[in-house]
């Protein structure tokens, strides 16, 4: 019930806002929703016993095809959904950059949650696709009417490569759907009784990249990450907060949640392929942040090379890994919306994000710049931030499963310390530039949705064990059945 | 079987497309052909034409000419009906009414319309 | 004969339209109010539908006309949708200023013409039937007689229909020469492959596919549809394309199925064309009339889809996609026919008109086939029968087309919500288009999130035809 419960809740958050004249209203109707969804997923947390899937609920939807409202969640989903109503209500109270049609941004950024918690809850295939689809929607608009300069292209191309990429997984799902339907006459996209499947090994390595190319599109993994930019840059604060915050994690889940779950055997046939493309993406990352000039670009493709990790955890396929690699998810679910705010709220008071024309702001926005140093060491993984932790369970596990290789990584590190702290020193510490005109210090909602980011990354990174415990409930029986 | 009834078909309207060809040449060669200023005319049933060929028709002519299409082909409909009629029966009567029901409602309408009017009283 | 007049009660909701066609032929012979020949027709369908209802389930025959639950569940779409085309129409025919006259006759009259096709089961009854439909129809898309374009629509639809009844006229004259029976059950039984089958088959195959609009018999549909009165282009979309889809189904399927070997291939062929050609034309047309009328191609191509299928979820399944279609289409039609017909009049939508603005996105997101929206059923389902039937291929296809299909159909919402317009002028009227198309939109979300009724009721209806 608790599930159906948050799930409704974001609902109602994103439709009744519609409803109301009020911009103030309806705002405070989409805190007051998101602070009740994540009130009802904290209390999930402390239900949660054991390990496996809770909470489960089923009902028959379209039985004539085998369609079910099936959710539960396990150690894998239940951080993402705390994550996301945590999201919702740091974006909702974060709030609009411009205030323009305020009853539908509320609207649009309570049914991304909505749709995103549902995608870590639904255990049925085609559950599943639809609650991915009715992300799809509200983000498109909210790049398309509240986003930059170039929204029109950045909206379209966002549009564009997500549905190509789930067009490609819904197709893998149909043809797992139809294999079953073949082999047992039943129609299911149930999650459990398809995992069951039998299916010879070349058609499964079909299914396996296609199932991945959908999810690496989202996550995004190179060289499949180039709507990512675009779509960061042009995005409203709070967009982008939720586009770092849940929907690149709609990826990562995804490919945990199915092709490492039906087709264990060739995802370690593949393992190394997966790593280096991991690999990859670590270091390309993190040297284009290094190129960037706008902060919200370097924060963007920074994301890119966190994900990176994700997928490296998810290759190596060790318990410690997976932990890191789920760990990983939640730690840049925090991070790196704090990061998106820090840069989200300098555009407010100083007028630009390009660090060329920036300087010296530490001096006239001193909270702004506590909070912005704090940010970035949790981008770079400093020890006692949730990142480190994640990060150097992953680079364990690694080593496990591929010695040599994973000391790969050790130089990426030092590259994103690299761009962070010089990004740092550019635009934050030095001179003041006087060219500069900086309107006040940090607001009082946005201190509030700040702090909250910083506090989950502080407690996370010095007490880790309340959130790992529940991942490792499901990492080591994941990486014992693999 | 019903391939050779097609071919003997076929082969029918193969002839009868060539005769009429035929017949179009065979005079060619035996008619002696003399020019006259009279043959030249538009054939006008033996009157002399005058004026253009361009002559404006009320446009209540084609009114009355579909009008009268349309009840002339009523008509037709009423042969194939009258061979069978004794055979049906009363079944056959009403659905010749009704068929006749509904032209009356469209002459009815087309004459509360204003369609048989011959000239028309323009709105000034 | 008392046998056959104790049957008489299966006509009725046809007898019923066509006195309410007469009785909206003469309501304007006096009063010139334009209103009361809307309502005479609502009230005509309404009745219909009422009467309908109660024939649920009945089975029973009048000669060669037949009601069973598939003339059932067609005639109750037709009804419906014409129904609604009539709501449009009341509002519209006022903005234009147009005289009433035999608009509403005319458009019940094509109604109790498609009525009839979906229950005849002879090639005389269905020719005859699919006439009275077509020249009824071929009158309301040239109904604005002072628009050129009308005019155009009108004249290109008769002369485009013309031809194509001349080659059914033709093919249907070959099976009967062939077989020496009208009626379909008959034909199916004795016709076998040979030469003239063949020709006879091409000749349909093409004269049906003029009336479906399937590629390369689609070309007057582009400019009838954007030619033609929006209500009318919304009729023609919801039961005229319906109406070609039924006989396609009664010929091909009911008539020819023995012949299934010699016209799936081409059937299939032709479905992945027109589906092809259709979204891809509609990628860059900017009159949204012009970029429905090709969406709707290529809709015809889906429904195409179920019949080369040729099993019984397939053919549920084109029925079912007639009717998402017709509500999705007629209901885009109505917010069209009210705001205009160029995407840059769609502009800021959202701010004249919330409820038209989020029943058109609802339409647009149905038509690109996401879930959990009416349209995205149908579509699923043919593919799925495709699959079945070991159509890989054309399934493929299809999807692919839906993929692509999203972006034009992305144009116009991106036109409503996201593209500011000058026009700051806030109009909070309830026009009767949007009535209509709030109802479309209610149905559609409503067989969007429950379609388990309607899959239900369909395959018990393909039964009566399914061989």
């Amino acid at each position: 019930m608790i599930l159906s419960v948050i799930l409704i809740l974001l609902l109602l958050g994103s439709i009744l806002p519609w409803l109301v004249r009020s911009a103030t209203i309806a705002r405070c109707v989409a805190i007051f929703f998101a602070f009740l969804s994540f009130a009802a997923s904290i209390y999930a947390y402390t239900m949660f016993e054991g390990s496996g899937f809770q909470f489960e609920e089923r009902y028959e939807w379209i039985p004539s095809l085998g369609i079910s409202y099936h959710l539960a969640v396990d150690g894998l989903s239940l951080p993402l959904v705390i994550l996301t109503t945590l999201l919702a209500l740091v974006a909702t109270i974060y709030g609009v950059d411009e205030p323009k049609r305020d009853n539908q941004f509320y609207g649009l950024i309570m049914l991304t949650c909505f749709g995103t918690a549902g995608v870590f809850m639904a255990l049925d295939l085609f559950l599943f696709f639809v609650f991915w689809e009715i992300v799809l929607i509200p983000m498109y608009f909210l790049i398309a009417i509240w986003g930059g300069p170039r929204k029109d292209y950045a909206s379209f191309k966002f549009i564009i490569y997500t549905h190509i990429g789930s067009v490609i997984m819904i197709l893998a799902f149909f043809a797992m759907h139809y294999l079953y339907y073949l082999q047992t006459g039943v129609r299911t996209f149930d999650l459990f009784e398809l995992a069951k499947l039998s299916i010879e090994p070349k058609l499964a390595v079909i299914l396996f990249i296609a199932l991945i190319f959908g999810f690496f599109i989202k996550m995004p993994i190179f060289p499949f990450h180039t709507w990512l930019p675009a779509a960061h840059v042009e995005a409203p604060t709070s967009g982008s907060v939720l586009l770092a915050g849940i929907l690149l994690k709609m990826g990562g889940y995804g490919l945990f949640r199915i092709p490492y779950t039906f087709f264990p055997e060739v995802a370690k046939a593949y393992a190394y392929p997966i790593a280096i493309i991991a690999i990859v993406t670590i270091f390309y990352g993190a040297l284009a942040a290094m190129a960037q000039e706008d902060y919200k670009s370097l924060i963007a493709l920074s994301s890119v090379s966190h994900m990176g990790y994700v997928l490296l955890g998810a290759a190596a396929l060790t318990p410690a890994a997976i932990t890191g690699a789920i760990f990983q998810m939640f730690a840049h679910g925090v991070a790196s919306p704090l990061l998106f705010i820090m840069a989200g709220t300098l555009h407010h008071k100083a007028g630009t994000r390009l660090i060329h024309r920036l300087g010296g702001v530490a001096h006239k926005m001193p909270i702004w710049a506590t909070f912005m140093v704090t940010a970035s060491m949790a981008g770079l993984a400093l020890p006692f931030t949730a990142s480190f932790v994640a990060e150097f369970t992953v680079l364990i596990g690694a080593l496990e499963a591929f010695n040599v290789l994973a000391l790969f990584v050790f130089p990426a590190a030092i590259v994103t310390a690299g761009y962070f702290l010089y990004a740092l020193r550019r635009a934050v510490f030095g001179p003041f530039n006087a060219d500069l005109h900086i309107y006040g210090d940090v607001d009082a909602h946005e201190f509030v949705a700040m702090f909250m980011l910083v506090v989950a990354i502080i407690y996370l990174g010095i007490y880790p064990i309340p959130l790992e415990g529940i991942i490792d409930t499901f990492s080591v029986a994941f990486a014992g059945g693999v | 079987m019903a391939v050779e009834v097609f071919v003997k078909m076929a082969l029918y309207m193969a002839i009868a497309l060539v005769i009429p060809v035929i017949a179009f040449f065979i005079p060619k060669l035996f008619t002696p052909s003399r020019y006259s200023y009279l043959k030249a005319e538009t054939y006008e049933c033996g009157e002399i034409p005058y004026g253009t060929a361009r002559v404006q028709f009320s446009i209540q002519y084609y009114t009355f000419a579909l009008m009268f299409v349309i009840f002339d082909i009523e008509a037709l409909m009423m042969f194939p009906w009258a061979v069978v009629v004794k055979e049906i029966g009363i079944l056959a009567v009403i659905e010749m009414l009704v068929f006749i029901g509904v032209f009356v409602i469209g002459l009815i309408y087309a004459w509360t319309k204003g369609a048989l009017r011959w000239v028309m009283n323009y709105p000034e | 004969m008392a046998d056959t007049l104790s049957m008489l009660n299966i006509v009725i909701p046809e007898i019923i339209v066509v006195l309410f066609a007469f009785l909206a032929l003469f309501s304007d012979l006096k009063g010139k109010n334009r209103r009361l020949a809307g309502f005479i027709t609502l009230v005509g369908f309404i009745l219909a539908i009422l009467y309908l209802l109660t024939l649920k389930g009945v089975e029973g025959n009048l000669l060669t006309f037949v009601l069973d639950s598939y003339a059932w569940s067609f005639k109750m779409l037709f009804l419906f949708a014409s129904a609604i085309v009539a709501v449009i129409s009341i509002g519209y025919l006022e903005r234009a200023k147009s005289s009433v006259g035999e608009y509403y006759a005319l458009l019940m009259l094509a109604t109790a013409g498609a009525m009839f096709v979906v229950s005849a089961r002879d090639l005389i009854t269905l020719y005859v039937a699919f006439e009275t439909a077509s020249l009824s129809s071929y009158a309301l898309a040239a109904y604005f007689r002072w628009d050129r374009r009308s005019n155009e629509a009108g004249l290109k639809y008769l002369f485009y229909g013309a031809f194509s009844s001349a080659l059914i006229l033709y093919g249907l004259s070959l099976i009967y020469g062939l077989t020496g029976r009208v009626e379909l059950e008959a034909i199916s039984l004795a016709i076998s492959s040979s030469p003239v089958a063949y020709l006879a088959l091409a000749m349909l195959i093409a004269g049906f596919g003029y009336k479906v609009s399937a590629v390369p018999f689609h070309m007057w549909t582009p400019d009838v549809y954007q030619g033609a009165p929006t209500s009318v282009t919304a009729f023609l979309a919801a039961v005229s394309k319906a109406m070609g889809v039924a006989i396609f189904l009664q010929i091909f399927v009911l008539g020819l199925g023995s012949m299934i070997g010699d016209w799936r291939l081409i059937i299939a062929v032709i479905a992945a064309v027109t589906m092809t050609l259709g979204n891809v034309v509609a990628l860059v047309q900017t009159n949204v009339k012009r970029m429905l009328a090709y969406s709707s191609i290529a809709h015809a191509g889906y429904a195409l889809v179920g019949i080369a299928a040729f099993n019984p979820l397939g053919i549920a399944s084109a029925i079912f996609h007639m009717v998402t279609h017709a509500l999705m289409k007629a209901g885009s039609f109505a917010v069209v026919g009210d705001e205009g017909e160029s995407i840059h009049q769609l502009n800021g939508l959202w701010k004249r008109s919330r409820i038209a603005a989020f029943a058109m996105t609802v339409f647009m997101f149905s038509l690109a086939g996401f879930p959990p929206l009416a349209g995205f059923w149908s579509k699923y389902w043919l593919f799925w029968s495709a699959m079945e039937s070991g159509l890989w291929i054309l399934a493929l296809i299809g999807v692919l087309n839906s993929v692509i299909s999203v972006f034009y159909y992305a144009r116009v919402i991106r036109a409503i919500y996201v593209i500011e317009s000058p026009r700051t002028l806030k109009i909070s009227r309830m026009s009767s288009a949007v009535v209509a198309a709030v109802i479309c939109m209610t149905g559609i979300l409503i067989i969007g999130v429950y379609p388990q009724p309607v899959i239900a009721t369909l395959l018990e209806a393909i039964r009566a035809v399914y061989p």
